[in-house]
């Protein structure tokens, strides 16, 4: 099966837009008003994920049943949620407000968003579920607006967030004052909602209550949240999921989590820990025990540079905004190339079809470690026992 | 019981705390809140702050303080 890949929404083409808004409204108008259930789960079982180890798992589950439908109705099997890394596009200006995409912020009079594809007046985005606190019906955003969330998360929050361990820690709820969940969650005690609560503060409007998917932009925000997860899944090999028990029923590793609690329709915890195995992928990655064919690349986030795998072997860095390489492994034109694999053992190796060795990174005896495909121009390979990359082309410059 | 009217933005806020009876002789557990006549279902979160369905991701520590911010978000207009 085809991982599907969940890229940064700021490299999709203008087709890739269009085509993931019509599948949102053509989701919107199905007959048995399939968005709108989204919508209702959301804040029917909001208590099932949030404020809770199984925070992440949940949503996790939630964002792939949401691609699913999404992939049915605009019968694509490759279309994949794109993610808002906004800790970078973090201004009202930035791409993803344009009138093509996600449509901007609302009036300064009652929030109501009066531009793109979602606005009230196109008709295709009502307000079907609502809060008894929501009487209108029309999508709403004030931007910063609020004064315990004037800005976005920073870069440097996002590293912090991505050092927190372990995966969480008692009382495993909103009260929990360290780990990576509550950390990235957002609850962690303070003057303001950081990280994931944030950014529901900061848009504002229609992405404040339980029914916050009413605003497509909560899936891009979350499948940024679910990426951060992955991301330090890959830099933590070593840190499960916790707890085993303790939690409240439903976030505990091994609970069934509602509304996926049925004999017939199960999901726990730990059924969602490999987000390869549901199906999809982030990229700037190559994990262990992937592998490139002839063609295929990996690409950094924001596809500033891309890692290529040519049919005679050679391993190639490059960058779209340049007309030479930035690296190359340098076997010519002399090998026929096959696959190109991060082995389990961290060696990058180039194989022959005769599983012949044409190019490797001489980096083996460094178990777990994985290849990341970097926006800043270089290629690295990074092991989670040591802080610095152990492999990196082209070399860092020093001074 | 303990009952506190007061208003924001033309918006009524009622809450009632707990530690009484009401007319029908039903016990307050929790403190309720009312905006403009309508109950707000509120979340109460494990270090006493709270939050509601309609402003679920940040909390406060207080009732009052809250249905301000719920006011703000979802019915007064600048």
């Amino acid at each position: 099966m085809a991982l599907v890949i969940r890229q940064d929404q700021s490299t999709l083409s203008v087709d890739d837009q269009l085509k993931f808004v019509h599948a949102v409204r053509n989701l919107k108008g199905t007959v048995n008003r399939a968005y709108d259930t989204y919508v209702q789960m959301h804040w029917d079982y909001s208590d099932a994920g949030h404020g809770g180890p199984a925070f992440l798992p949940w949503h996790r589950e939630f964002l792939r049943r949401f691609e699913l439908d999404l992939q049915r109705v605009a019968n694509d099997a490759t279309l994949g949620l794109p993610y808002w890394n906004w800790s970078v596009d973090s201004t009202p200006l930035a791409g993803i407000w344009n009138s093509g995409f996600m449509g901007g912020n609302g009036q300064t009079t009652d929030g109501q968003v009066t531009n793109g594809p979602f606005a009230y007046k196109t008709g295709y985005w009502p307000l079907n579920v609502r809060t008894p606190e929501e009487p209108n019906p029309y999508l709403r955003r004030r931007f910063g607006s609020d004064p315990n969330a004037r800005s976005l998360p920073t870069p440097d929050d996002v590293l912090g967030t991505l050092r927190a361990t372990p995966y969480d820690v008692a009382p495993w709820d909103e009260g929990s004052g360290s780990g990576f969940r509550n950390t990235l969650e957002g609850w962690i005690p303070g003057p303001e909602p950081q990280m994931h609560n944030r950014v529901h503060v900061w848009v504002g409007g229609s992405m404040l209550p339980m029914t916050s998917p009413n605003d497509p932009v909560f899936w891009l925000h979350h499948c940024f949240i679910d990426k951060l997860w992955a991301d330090w899944q890959v830099a933590h090999p070593d840190e499960g999921y916790l707890p085993t028990a303790g939690a409240r029923p439903g976030h505990n590793l091994n609970d069934p989590m509602p509304p996926w609690n049925q004999p017939t329709d199960t999901v726990r915890p730990a059924n969602v820990l490999d987000h390869r195995a549901l199906g999809y992928r982030y990229e700037g990655y190559l994990l262990p025990g992937e592998e490139l064919s002839p063609f295929q690349w990996v690409g950094s986030p924001r596809h500033t540079c891309l890692l290529w795998y040519d049919n005679y072997g050679d391993v190639i860095l490059s960058s779209p905004n340049s007309t030479n390489f930035l690296w190359t492994s340098g076997t010519g034109s002399n090998f026929i190339g096959a696959k190109c694999r991060m082995e389990t053992n961290g060696n990058l190796v180039s194989y022959d079809p005769s599983g012949k060795v044409i190019w490797d990174s001489k980096t083996a005896g460094n178990p777990n470690s994985y290849l990341v495909v970097r926006d800043e121009g270089y290629v690295a390979i990074c092991s989670p026992k040591a802080s610095d990359p152990i492999w990196s082309r082209p070399p860092p410059q020093r001074g | 019981m303990a009952r506190v009217e007061e208003s924001h933005k033309d918006h009524e806020i009622v809450i009632e705390e707990p530690g009484g009876k009401l007319e029908l002789e039903e016990e307050v557990q929790e403190p309720r809140l009312f905006i403009d006549g309508r109950p707000v279902n509120v979340v109460r979160r494990p270090d006493g702050t709270y939050s509601s369905e309609g402003v679920f991701y940040t909390s406060y520590a207080s009732l009052s303080e809250l249905a301000r911010a719920s006011i703000d978000t979802h019915l007064a207009e600048d």
